[in-house]
């Protein structure tokens, strides 16, 4: 279902959601928006990926990325948590960090929402992704690429979704 | 030191684990070498003089868990038992489980269970204890599942677990019933302030914690847990199933006996079903044909009288009890271990067919016979000890108490069957020169190594040496003992004869009718085999039970999950209004119908809402009258976003984005999802579905109404969101948006837990859609 409209704009709309959702990502502490909105809007991103190129070229592309990510995340939620630690002796102390030649202020507030971010990024993504990859023969073929030792055998597994 | 010593034993095992011991022997070595070190270690830092050695660390000490350690004479009989013991278990483990790949998985196991044990006669503090108590539960069940028959061994470990894993759990309400109480949480305490009135609390405590220890020790009618564990490689039978674990249940008791020795049902029970346990086992012990069967049951009964010794509070019966602990873990591993070197050379365990094992296994009969003494109680060696102080205490006991009587029996009929035990071990497999039926003569002769033998027949030795050792090396250890069953010191001198008293007479009479009986042969014994093969054992009761449980609840998952989405979602959904209603009645109290009023800023506003319900309404009809799958999907999306023009309305932006995103993702993965589907038209619904459905979508709908009109009326309490408010313009470093200070910051822990939960649906997501490309693998590998 790769439209050809859809073609024309992706690249602009990538970049400009891609954008948006950094936006929503950085100004969560001061107006609406915030990790968990960045990371839908980054999802976002996946999706019209899917809807314009199909499901396998993006597998192809970022589908081993997604569950990585998503524990780069929680470790990212981890490390915002204990940061503050050994300095203050409880976890969630925040810590603010102002850089000079910035107008932004960063703080633990901020890594932990970026944690956030990820997870929510990539397991939407690995839902929209893994709900919408068929037991087509063209996904056959790709994931034989990915293990090729498995082709002889995988071929006669494959079935219709029923 | 001793929570070190814990520490040592689980590393211990951990090394034995990971190192391949089934490759050298040396590790057997260094496996036993560690316990004894530990045994001596403590040995040399304790001063039974002195205050008992006693260390505290802070676990929780809100819920009352410390571990709380303490060593009196009760603690370090058994600790030398565990520790002695369980050095000459690891040494012979690594031969009778010659070449095993999974030897260092019993052994790490075997030392887990060494130190939970330890933790069990250590802890002070009651929760420290039980948490000990089922970690030795837990680690038995490992090791029983580690046998070589795989049915019997896990049927065993399963019903092991769950009688001693249940009695556990009473055993806990029981501690937790008498802490609540008395507002202490420890042995000591309990034991220096007696609960002397006896009340309800009291007596309901009791009989629970003695449930724990009746179930842990087998005792009837819970005696048929230990015969099915037998199924267990035989160094986890001789260390677990009568040295240490079985023995916990006594340990108990006799770490209760100061607080409960003067309950008025302390004597009937354990006296009564001490001497029940003593008779029936013993009996049921002379119909089994394996050694480790007649084994099993004979200690049994031989914890049963030790339940008889410690319901008593006299000091002879105390000390009968503490040396017949000694006494049997001292005749009765040795055994054990026999048996399976006997099993190990000859193939078999049955009693049948062995015969004129004397010469081949001459080693082997040395140490059954130095044991077997002890266990016919002959005089002087320490299973007639034990019975000695026993019997006399129970002739002393009975002027006063009718249920001494029975225990009287109950001893008496279990000696007999000790004395025919013994006789029939010694004579069928090693003097008569027939089998009773046909030998596998395939089966090599394999003659236990000389290492092999070395643990058990250090035991049987000490065992065997013990009328000389009782009254010199081992007297501050049983005199430690027993005064700390008593709650008094006491002082303790053993006599190995006490002259031909009445006492000596009935321990006669066993000796002969139980030489008698055994002369009689088997034609006694087949009038029994028949009458206890009428009584269903408590083994198949509880299969029984266990398969009736399994199938209420495959009724229940039936009856609740049938493959249908729509009756799954309604059964949902029903519940969760039924829920609610049911406390209804709270709710309506909350609800004031003049706190509703119809509220709009201004005309304009009114207009627009009144726009976005109308838009709303029609897109839920369009759901209704539509009959193709795609229409409804599009109305469903009209709501969501009309939802999304509310939260703009009333000042969300936060909730209004969030929604917004929501929406777009979960319709173009519906479409993309519908795009995939065969174009088949969903079957047509019976009508009374379609009649149910609308009910619970109609009830549904006018709940989640209702709920909404409730929580929109005046807040009876101040909203905690002011405090939010407050603290977000004081604190966030003028940080504006509240939504998101309340995520990362006040509710930060509540978000990373979601975090967690999101990625784990990930995980799970990703595993379920693409399993079939494991499938391939796994077939390959089966093949």
């Amino acid at each position: 279902m790769t439209e050809l409209y859809l073609k024309y704009v992706l690249n602009g709309l990538t970049a400009a959601l891609i954008l948006l959702a950094f936006f929503f990502l950085l100004r969560g502490h001061l107006l609406p928006g915030g990790g968990f909105v960045g990371g839908l809007m980054a999802a976002a991103v996946v999706e019209l990926a899917i809807i314009s190129q199909g499901a396998v070229t993006v597998q192809r592309r970022v589908g081993r990325l997604l569950l990585p990510v998503s524990g780069l995340g929680l470790l990212t939620a981890v490390l915002a948590i204990v940061f503050g630690w050994p300095k203050s002796g409880t976890v969630f102390a925040p810590v603010y960090f102002h850089l000079p030649w910035l107008e932004v202020e960063f703080s633990t507030a901020l890594a932990f929402d970026f944690g956030v971010f990820l997870v929510v990024m990539s397991v939407t993504s690995l839902f929209l992704l893994d709900l919408t990859l068929t037991r087509s023969a063209r996904l056959e073929q790709l994931l034989d690429m990915e293990d090729m030792e498995d082709r002889s055998v995988g071929k006669e597994q494959v079935s219709p979704p029923s | 030191m001793l929570l070190g010593s814990l520490a040592i034993l689980s590393l211990t095992g951990l090394i034995l684990w990971r190192t391949k011991p089934e490759t050298t022997r040396l590790s057997a070595w260094f496996g036993a070498a560690v316990p004894l070190a530990i045994l001596g270690w403590i040995w040399r830092r304790t001063d039974m003089a002195d205050d008992p050695y006693h260390e505290h660390w802070a676990w929780l000490p809100s819920l009352n868990l410390d571990l709380t350690f303490g060593l009196d004479g009760l603690s370090l009989l058994f600790t030398v038992i565990i520790l002695g013991i369980g050095a000459a278990v690891v040494l012979y483990t690594h031969y009778y489980l010659e070449g095993d790949p999974r030897q260092g998985a019993f052994y790490l196991f075997l030392f887990l269970f060494m130190a939970s044990m330890l933790g069990i006669v250590w802890s002070d503090n009651v929760l420290a204890f039980f948490v000990f108590w089922e970690g030795t539960t837990v680690t038995s069940y490992l090791l029983i599942g580690h046998g070589f028959s795989a049915t019997a061994s896990q049927r065993g470990a399963r019903n092991a677990l769950i009688v001693t894993g249940g009695g556990g759990f009473a055993m806990l309400a029981g501690f937790l019933l008498l802490g609540q109480a008395t507002g202490d949480w420890t042995f000591s305490a309990w034991n220096a302030t007696p609960p002397t009135r006896v009340d309800d609390t009291t007596t309901v405590a009791l009989v629970l914690i003695l449930l724990g220890a009746f179930t842990k020790s087998g005792q009837f009618p819970f005696h048929f847990w230990l015969p099915g564990a037998m199924a267990a490689p035989t160094p986890a039978s001789a260390y677990l199933h009568s040295a240490t674990m079985v023995k916990a249940g006594i340990f108990l008791a006799a770490r209760i006996h100061p607080a409960f020795g003067d309950h008025p049902a302390w004597l009937p029970a354990l006296v009564g079903f001490g001497a029940v346990t003593c008779a029936v086992s013993g009996v049921l012990a002379l119909t089994k044909t394996d050694l480790k069967g007649m084994l099993a049951y004979a200690t049994l009964a031989q914890l049963g009288l030790l339940f008889v010794a410690l319901g008593q509070s006299g000091k002879a019966a105390l000390v009968a009890a503490v040396v017949g602990i000694l006494a049997h873990a001292l005749y009765k591993g040795p055994l054990f271990l026999s048996a399976g070197m006997i099993e190990h050379a000859t193939g078999t365990r049955d009693i049948r067919r062995l015969a004129g094992q004397a010469r081949p296994l001459w080693t082997v009969s040395i140490i059954v016979v130095a044991s077997a003494l002890s266990l016919a109680a002959l005089p002087v060696w320490g299973g007639f000890l034990s019975k000695e102080y026993l019997l006399d205490s129970l002739l002393h006991l009975a002027d006063s108490a009718w249920i001494a009587w029975l225990g009287l029996i109950g001893a008496l009929i279990g000696s007999t069957t000790f004395v025919w035990l013994a006789i029939a071990f010694v004579h069928r497999i090693f003097l008569r020169r027939e089998p009773d039926t046909a030998v596998d003569r395939t089966h090599q002769l394999h003659p236990p190594a000389v290492t092999m033998v070395a643990g058990p027949m250090a035991l049987a030795v000490i065992g065997f040496t013990l009328p000389l050792t009782l009254d010199r090396l081992f007297q501050p250890l049983v005199q430690g003992a027993v005064s700390a069953v008593a709650g008094e010191m006491q002082s303790v001198h053993i006599h190995l004869w006490s002259g031909f008293n009445a006492v000596f007479l009935l321990s006669l009479a066993a000796l002969a009718a139980g030489t008698g009986l055994y002369l009689l042969g088997d034609r006694a014994l087949r009038v029994l085999h028949r009458g206890v093969d009428r009584v269903p054992s408590g083994d198949l009761l509880l299969d029984r039970t266990l398969g009736l449980a399994a199938r209420g609840a495959s009724w229940i998952s039936h009856g609740l999950q049938d493959l249908s989405l729509t009756s799954h979602v309604s059964i949902v959904l029903g519940s969760a209004v039924l829920v609610v209603v049911l406390v209804a009645n709270r709710l309506g109290s909350l609800f004031n119908p003049s706190d509703l009023r119809l509220v709009a800023e201004s005309p304009v506003a009114l207009w627009l809402e009144g726009t976005i319900l109308l838009l709303s309404l029609m897109a839920a009809l369009t759901v209704l009258a539509s009959n193709n799958r795609l229409a409804p999907i599009i109305a469903l999306s009209v709501v969501g976003l009309n939802v999304t023009l509310f939260f703009v309305l009333f000042a969300a932006p936060d909730l209004a984005l969030t929604q917004l995103l929501v929406e777009v993702l979960v319709f173009v993965l519906i479409i993309l999802i519908l795009y995939k589907l065969p174009a088949a038209q969903p079957p047509r619904l019976p009508p009374g579905h379609k009649i149910r459905n609308i009910g619970i979508a109609c009830i549904t709908g006018a709940f989640g109404f209702v709920l909404v009109l409730l929580a929109s009326g005046r807040p009876r309490f101040e909203p905690i969101s002011n405090e939010m408010i407050r603290a977000t313009w004081l604190d966030a470093h003028g940080a504006a948006n509240v939504v998101n200070v309340i995520l990362t910051d006040f509710r930060g822990f509540d978000t990373f837990g979601e975090m967690t939960v999101i990625a784990i649906a990930g995980i799970g997501v990703y595993s379920l859609v693409r399993a079939y490309r494991f499938r391939p693998r796994r077939s390959r590998a089966s093949e």
